[in-house]
């Protein structure tokens, strides 16, 4: 049983008394809830009961049922062969409105015969999608060709039928026309056909293509399928994994196809989504290849959450949290929960938009959810086997430009010793260089010129080489999909590397003819290796390689290390650890084993009613040490840590749906429940000053400590949806979702979450529109959803005893920093409304939303001053405000049977506004977000966006003159004040999709304005001597001429020396490092060639095709110097600091994708 | 919509119901219970939250000893000197690291302990643990105001109790008063004959009559401090404090024992020290040394204390420190490095400078004082000695001020033995010390100088830089030249403050512009209320 396995993963007692008490206050929604809760139990149960019946096939051209009519009208005839089987028809009402005075006989047989029979002559057609039966009139563009035109023939046809790229399509049914003669293809698309009477026409209909009706002409009919134009009856997944048609949707939703991540990929897949959507502001970090990513939708709604998407893969919400970040004052990032997907196993990515098209997963969905669908097994004849390969190779793209005229040393002296070179060794404010032989920190004279390619030297090419097989087969009632995979990367840091492992299973099966069971299964290892550190000095080797002085080359310091292990010092500042010996002394691993499963049952109770039930594990142990090696400068006898922990959270989910039609009206109503529970264990160890020098592990350390976290809590939910459709052209959809949580107070527990969506497709009801509009609809809809749901044991005081004594007597601290607090979830209301058309045949699209997302009761971490005891209390205070808007245009320039062009351009601009943060209270520091430099650091600020940059300007007096210090020359610092946005709020991509012939090229582009980025690289590339404006203008030479006024106000101007100024104004000058960030990427570049399918006719391989494939390949266009603006080392709430990251790679490839 | 009715009212939805109820409770148990911590305590041990913030006071894995002690104060004190750019005491140079000592203060030092007075406030049972931890409120109060002048004294660690999240700022002239007046309060309440915290007194381990006279030793020593600003109220409470009795020997001395081994047992400074200042990877070239100041004075008054002190960087050496203790802290080889000069610009006072040479400067002795096994004194019986020598002085107290300055330096000289490395200074040699150095000065000034300057070389013993720093700012003794670095933020006058940090000026804004209104401009060289 499905809760025996949950029961154990919590670790409950299952033999325990069982006892019923209700929750006071609401008692008949509470005891509803809990009947809800636990219609899993009874779901699983009942399946059981019934899963008995014979297995059945789910084609029209199969599934046979009898239908008598006697002059009756279509729709009366429609409604009775949905009363007989599964499948549900859609329709315009005027289409069909008129077709009456229907006759048939009582034989049983496929619907599909019924349907032609029907049909025939009325000029409409059909086509099945999944259990859904479209009825439309027929496309000016139908393939139907005169029959007159046809010569007649008569015998055996033989033909192959083949995709618009010539890949051979098995299972085709082919039927003549108005018979029941018929056949279908085999596995390589052909098909013979006896015609007795005398030619005819061959109706040739497939899943997912335009069926096609051709006059037999010969006795060889080769036949190429169009595909479906997915604009016409466009499904996507939304909430709760549903399928539905995208034309009812009342809200936004976008959806990837995973052949857009496999190409040219990304190991995140979070990062593959940059430039891709409107309104969905994909960031990567600058920490390596198995780096978190931050992707946004619709702009930051919390002050403090987050802000990122809830993560939902094959129905089970994942755990997407970051396993630790680098902070101002460095660390590594040891990357999120999306690094766990394989895009080759990715089906879909459907991202829902704020509030209201996420409004079922209640208090998840303040910021949206991304559902991830996972390929499943197709139904074919024989086993399919489909290959996927990519070799990549990743360069760091050098940006920096620092100054090449002046070397090592200080006061415009080279050094002379080397002491003096060591304590010169990242100081640029040395001599002209003049090829003269300088001595350098190794001691030896080298040549004093100028080292430009020291990220050349220092970083490695990387390579990641990407393999997935994956076995897909299976029978009408059940199939199956297996894939494996392996990736390996070797990262531009030396010593870096990443092997990830996945295992995906996914089977679905007709148990009987009303019980589904569909059950995936993800297993991944990740195993990381010497991820590098970033931001600050320590450990960090970019730091080291991109700061050393201009005449040193970086190669000089190898191998970092001296005979007894020590680190060789190569500058003035322990701290600034030595670039090799950072790679190679220093060590640091995470292993990640990770389960993800679904298991879900569908039992039809009657042909409109159904039930559901779905249990979903996210389960994975995280492994990490972190070594500080003996011989590191700045701790010499070094430390370990090692960080284990299990996270899981399980999502158990009934519910029970109703689909009809009836009339002009079609509902689709759902009930359910979910229970939630999430539980994280940790085991934290660290020992410092190892005994013996050189083994690393805890016990040899003779400081050991030991931490346990522990947290679990849980949220229990009711939920219920209606979409009420009415003449294929209104929709309604209402939503309701209420939801308990462990972690708020008893006696108030429980938040409502509503919405409501109205769409009205003009397209279809505009009975006159004029030809090119192909398609029309307006939407409009309303959501209140939650997120932030409050962290466990938030709601008292607790102490923790200390794991070490002090000589026999026992410690014990108050455990946390923050002042505890009762808080709710913030609530997000969202509205929004769009405008969808599409016109001359679909050749031209256009998407636009305008949407308000207010965020109330945002939960508050305001920091609290440390001379109150604490660092900060929590409070239900805050407000912002995101509203926007969000475009697509979609475009076909160019479309003939060898060439085509399909090119989509998105833009979204968000205006983000804090309009309240707390009583009294309005700036609020992010917390550990300074500057390296601490002379600044992000904020937010009442009536501004989202995390703002603010430092320090010079101080200027009333009159706008710079005041100085009259002892220094330097200027004052003035207040702190706003220097820059965090987040860029215009946002763009545009994707071209090219094809001629076999050859394909995709190019997406995509480019951020709008915000700005503090660059502590810069900072110190001016402290250091390093930074271009150290030398322009002949500063070095005749010093900088500064006026003004004194601290006195009287007039003052002086010189001072380019070293004393900008050695000093590094850390007191915020604004003078920060810039724009505004840039354009050539983001992906595919370019591939498929081979014809004639080639393979005789081979096993089905389809074949190897690409070209590339990222980040160029930066079209950089407003920041020096630095990459996407450069950032958090993904936290804290963007637009930069402080030493790895340099961004370019990364280039093949791909290869066979299909046996 | 009927039809929907009907089937959903027909037979599949009591069915189902049937179940739901059936099963209820078996899906959904304990829920409320999922927010019970396991792994915390809700109610606290009172004697544990006395111990840690003891400990933590005294700077058992806090910031403020590196950061402030160390690289603040040793420098300021001109003990120690850097070649090393982010030693801001040695060239009173920004490094940011200004504000740590009050943050650290507030929500370490004081955190847990103004939980516990809140818990026992009204307890009658724990009238001593709240006497002893209103006096150690003092304790650790007092170091902040001096440090920064005007600061939360009132609504200090009042954030949970009293949901006071902007504490404000008392004046240093009403937090004087207080503090003397609450301890006077404090020592009132203390009960000889009943008990305290027992061994989780890591201080006294629980004598009640050991905190009396600690609660009149602080009194002494903060009464003397307002020397400059209202001599009658120092004068009243320097004399009761003596009245009431003040440490008598280095038997009253208030100090936590240290043993290596763990973050909680082990010297704080030492660690810090022997971590980022003077790492044995250096081999003697580490750009931090004992300073010249210190070291030309102690071999100018061969002082016995100098080997004790300092070493070569070789005696520094764990693994041959007992072998080459005996010659590397020979007094001659000692030599200390100047204050306020960088590796390029130590040329100017040492010319054919060469880092090389750094071999040849002397260490603090991580075999005594600088042991992770050294004690941390928090207040020294040598101290009180030198108070009473000055209070004799000022025709305060009793007995002569040579008599207490003489048992002061003898106190500090036989202070010795409470460090690891057994140095025995003879008595003999106590002596000769005290015979060669009387306290002979023709005026008060000269006297108070000659004390002063001797308080300086004792108190090093204790690397205690907070009440080395407070003692000169307010003696004006020893006379130390203040650094000038180029760029430094006190424009080459002497650090008499720090600054508030940060998040002061930026959360606690209203309550931090009202003092700097009342103080004076937030600066390095704005002198606290007593330091006039």
């Amino acid at each position: 049983m499905i809760f025996s396995v949950k029961n154990a993963e919590q670790g409950h007692d299952i033999d325990r008394p069982v006892s019923i008490h209700l929750i006071s206050g609401n008692s008949v929604v509470t005891l509803l809830m809990r009947i809800a809760v636990v219609s899993l139990c009874i779901l699983s149960f009942s399946i059981q009961l019934l899963a008995s019946a014979p297995v059945k096939s789910q084609s029209i051209y199969e599934v046979q049922v009898r239908v008598e009519l006697k002059g009756e009208s279509l729709v009366k005839a429609l409604q009775k062969i949905e009363a007989r089987s599964n499948f549900h028809f859609m329709y315009r009402n005027a289409d069909v409105q008129d077709v009456n005075r229907l006759s048939l006989s009582a034989a049983k047989q496929p619907i599909a015969v019924i349907l032609k029979t029907l049909l025939s002559g009325t000029g409409l057609s059909f086509r099945q999608v999944e259990r859904q039966i479209l009825i439309s009139r027929q496309e000016a563009e139908s393939p139907v060709k005169n029959t007159a035109l046809s010569t007649m023939y008569q015998g055996t046809v033989k033909g192959q039928v083949t995709d618009g790229k010539g890949v051979p399509l098995p299972g085709v049914s082919v039927k003549l026309k108005g018979t029941s003669t018929g056949t279908s293809t085999d596995t390589q698309g052909r098909f013979a056909l006896n015609t007795a009477d005398n030619g005819g026409v061959l109706v040739f209909a497939y899943v997912g293509f335009v069926s096609q009706e051709v006059p037999i002409t010969g006795a060889v009919l080769n036949v190429v399928m169009k595909e479906e134009s997915k604009n016409l009856t466009e499904v996507v997944v939304t909430a709760l994994g549903i399928r539905r048609e995208k034309k009812s949707l009342t809200y936004s939703v976008t959806e990837v196809g995973g052949e857009n991540l496999t190409k040219a990929r990304e190991i995140n897949v979070g990062n593959a989504l940059s430039g891709r959507i409107a309104g969905v502001n994909a960031t990567s970090t600058s920490t390596g290849p198995a780096g978190s990513s931050r992707v946004v939708i619709r702009g930051n709604g919390s002050l403090n959450g987050d802000n990122q998407p809830l993560y939902v893969v094959n129905g089970v919400p994942i755990n997407n949290s970051n396993q630790g970040s680098a902070g101002t004052f460095g660390g590594i990032d040891r990357g999120d929960g999306l690094s766990s997907l394989n895009p080759d196993d990715i089906e879909t990515i459907s991202v829902l938009k704020g509030g209201t098209a996420a409004a079922l997963y209640g208090s998840r969905a303040a910021n949206g959810v991304i559902l991830i669908t996972t390929k499943s097994g197709k139904t074919q004849k024989g086993i399919g086997v489909d290959y996927n390969t990519t070799f990549t190779l990743e360069t760091p793209r050098d940006l920096l430009d620092w100054q090449y005229e002046y070397g090592s040393g200080s006061r415009g002296v080279a050094p002379l010793t080397q002491a003096e070179a060591i304590a010169n060794g990242r100081m640029s404010w040395g001599a002209k260089l003049d090829g003269s032989s300088v001595i350098q920190p190794d001691g030896q004279q080298h040549p004093y010129t100028a080292q430009k390619d020291n990220i050349k030297n220092f970083y490695d090419t990387g390579t990641t080489f990407s393999n997935t097989v994956a076995l897909n087969g299976g029978t009408e009632a059940a199939s199956f999909r297996f894939s494996a995979s392996n990736l390996d990367n070797k990262g531009i840091v030396p010593n870096n590397t990443l092997n990830r492992r996945t295992f995906n299973l996914s089977a679905n099966a007709n148990l009987s003819k009303k019980v589904v069971f569909e059950g995936r299964a993800q297993y991944s290892t990740e195993e990381n290796k010497n991820r590098t550190f970033t931001a600050d000095f320590q450990k960090n080797p970019n730091s080291g390689a991109q700061l050393i002085a201009t005449n040193i080359d970086v190669r000089t310091l190898s191998p970092g290390f001296d005979a007894n292990g020590n680190e060789v010092l190569w500058n003035d500042y322990i701290y600034s650890t030595n670039p090799y010996f950072a790679i190679n002394k220093v060590q640091n691993g995470d292993t990640r084993r990770r389960f993800i499963g679904s298991f879900s049952t569908r039992y039809n109770i009657t042909e409109s009613l159904y039930a559901r039930a779905r249990l979903g594990i996210d389960y994975f142990n995280f492994d990490a040490y972190n070594i500080e090696p003996t011989g590191l400068a700045f701790n010499n006898r070094g430390s370990m840590t090692t960080d284990q922990n299990v996270n899981s959270e399980t999502n158990a989910e009934a519910l029970i749906g109703y689909n009809k039609t009836a009339g002009k009206f079609s509902i689709n109503i759902l009930a359910g429940a979910n229970q939630m529970r999430n539980k994280v264990q940790g085991l934290n160890l660290s020992s410092g000053q190892f005994n013996v020098p050189f083994q690393y592990f805890i016990g040899n350390g003779s400081a050991q400590n030991t931490t346990i976290t522990y947290r679990e809590y849980g949220i229990n939910s009711l939920f219920a949806s209606a979409d009420i459709g009415f003449n294929n052209y209104l929709y309604l959809t209402l939503t309701g979702r209420e939801d308990w949580f462990s972690t708020l107070s008893t006696e108030n527990n429980h938040l409502f979450y509503p919405s409501v969506g109205l769409s009205y497709v003009v397209s279809e009801a505009w009975k006159t529109k004029p030809s090119w509009m192909s398609f029309a609809k307006v939407r409009g809809s309303w959501a209140q959803v939650g997120g932030g749901a409050p962290d466990p044991y938030g709601l008292n005081l607790t102490y923790t005893a200390q794991a070490q004594q002090h000589l026999g007597a026992t410690l014990m601290n108050i455990t946390s920093t923050t002042i505890p607090n009762k808080l709710t979830p913030y609530t997000s209301t969202t509205s929004e409304f769009g405008l969808e058309t599409r016109m001359f045949n679909n050749r031209i699209g256009a998407d636009i939303t305008v949407y308000d997302r207010t965020t109330t009761n945002d939960i508050v971490y305001a920091s609290v001053p440390f001379s109150s005891g604490y660092a900060r209390t929590a409070l239900n205070v805050g407000k912002i405000q995101n509203r926007g808007v969000e475009l697509l245009l979609t475009g076909t320039p160019v479309k003939s049977s060898k060439f085509s062009w399909d090119v989509s351009y998105n833009l979204a601009y968000n205006k983000n506004t804090v309009k309240k943060i707390a009583d009294g209270l309005s700036s609020l520091f992010i917390d550990g977000a300074t500057t390296r430099t601490q002379n600044g650091g992000i904020y937010h600020f009442e009536g501004q966006p989202f995390g703002m940059i603010a430092g320090n300007r010079a101080l200027k007096n009333a009159s706008g003159q710079i005041v100085y210090n009259s002892a220094t020359g330097i200027p004052l610092q003035g207040p702190l004040e706003v220097l820059g946005k965090g987040v860029p709020p215009l946002t763009m991509g545009i994707n071209n999709n090219f094809s001629y012939k076999d050859f394909s090229l995709s190019v997406l582009i995509d480019g951020k304005f709008g915000a700005q980025v503090y660059s502590a690289t810069n900072a110190y590339g001016a402290l250091y001597g390093l930074d271009k404006r150290t030398v322009e203008n002949g500063v070095r030479e005749n010093g900088i001429p500064v006026s003004g006024v004194d601290q006195r106000g009287a007039p003052y101007s002086a010189t001072v020396s380019a070293q004393t100024y900008y050695s000093t104004i590094w850390s007191t000058l915020t604004d003078q490092f920060v810039t724009d960030a505004d840039y354009i990427k050539l983001r992906s570049v595919t370019f591939g060639y498929s081979l014809p399918a004639k080639l393979l006719a005789k081979t096993p391989v089905q389809s074949a095709s190897i690409s070209f494939v590339a990222r980040n390949l160029f930066l079209l266009y950089n407003s920041a110097r020096n630095i990459d603006p996407e450069s950032s080392y958090s993904n936290g709430n804290a963007q637009g600091l930069e402080n030493f990251g790895i340099p961004t790679a370019r990364s280039y490839g093949l791909n290869l994708m066979v299909r046996f | 919509m009927t039809d929907i009715k009907r089937k959903l009212t027909g037979t599949a939805l009591p069915t189902v119901l049937a179940f739901f109820i059936l099963m209820l409770s078996a899906c959904d148990k304990g829920f409320e219970d999922l927010n019970k911590n396991p792994n915390a305590f809700n109610e606290p041990v009172i004697g544990d939250l006395f111990a840690t913030s003891l400990i933590r006071t005294a700077g058992t894995g806090t910031p403020d000893r590196n950061r402030t002690n160390i690289k603040y104060f040793a420098g300021t004190m001109q003990y120690m000197a850097s070649l090393g750019t982010n030693w801001s005491g040695d060239k009173n140079f920004e490094n940011g690291q200004f504000g740590d000592f009050f943050e650290t203060v507030y929500s370490v030092h004081l955190k847990e302990l103004e939980q516990l007075l809140a818990l026992t406030k009204d307890n009658p049972d724990m009238a001593n643990q709240y006497a002893i931890a209103s006096i150690w409120r003092v304790f650790i109060l007092h170091r902040v105001t001096d440090a920064y002048g005007d600061v939360p004294y009132t609504d200090a660690g009042k954030g949970y109790i009293d949901g006071n999240y902007k504490p404000k700022y008392d004046k240093q002239s009403d937090i004087y008063p207080q503090m003397l007046a609450g301890l006077e309060t404090a020592i009132a309440k203390l009960d000889v004959s009943k008990g305290s915290y027992g061994v989780q007194d890591v201080i006294f381990q629980g004598s009640v009559s050991k905190w009396k006279t600690f609660g009149y030793s602080l009194m002494l020593r903060l009464g003397m401090r307002l020397t400059n600003v209202d001599a009658t109220m120092a004068r009243t409470y320097v004399q009761k404090a003596i009245a009431g009795g003040v440490m008598i020997s280095n038997a009253d001395i208030a100090k936590l024992n240290h043993v290596a081994g763990n973050g909680n047992t082990q010297n704080w400074d030492a660690f810090e020290l022997k971590r980022e200042s003077l790492p044995e990877s250096n081999v003697g070239k580490g750009p931090v040394k004992l300073a010249k100041t210190l070291i030309d004075l102690l071999q100018s008054y061969n002082d016995p204390r100098l080997p004790f002190y300092a070493t070569l960087w070789e005696g520094n050496i764990l693994s041959i420190q007992a072998a080459k203790l005996p010659t590397t802290t020979a007094p001659a080889l000692q030599k200390g490095l100047p204050n306020g000069y960088d590796a390029n610009s130590i040329k100017q006072v040492i010319p054919n400078w060469s880092n090389d040479q750094l071999v040849n400067y002397s260490e603090p002795n991580t075999g005594t004082i600088a042991s992770l096994n050294a004690p941390t004194v928090l207040l020294s019986y040598s101290e009180v000695e030198f108070l009473l020598a000055e209070a004799a002085l000022r025709g305060w107290g009793n007995g002569t001020a040579a008599d207490h300055y003489r048992a002061a330096i003898t106190a500090s000289m036989q202070s010795t033995t409470f460090f690891p490395g057994n140095v025995v200074i003879q008595q003999t040699a106590i002596n000769d010390y005290l015979t060669a150095h009387p306290l002979n000065g023709a005026t008060f000034d000269l006297q108070m100088e000659q004390l002063y300057t001797q308080f300086y070389l004792a108190h090093f013993m204790y690397y205690d830089n907070f009440e080395a720093w407070s003692t000169l700012r307010r003696t004006g003794y020893p006379k130390l030249v203040p650094p000038n670095y180029p760029g430094n933020f006190t424009g080459g006058a002497a650090l008499i403050r720090l600054k508030y940090p940060v998040s002061e000026s930026s959360i606690n804004k209203a309550n931090y512009d009202a003092a700097v209104a009342i103080q004076g401009p937030d600066l390095y060289t704005t002198a606290v209320w007593w330091d006039k």
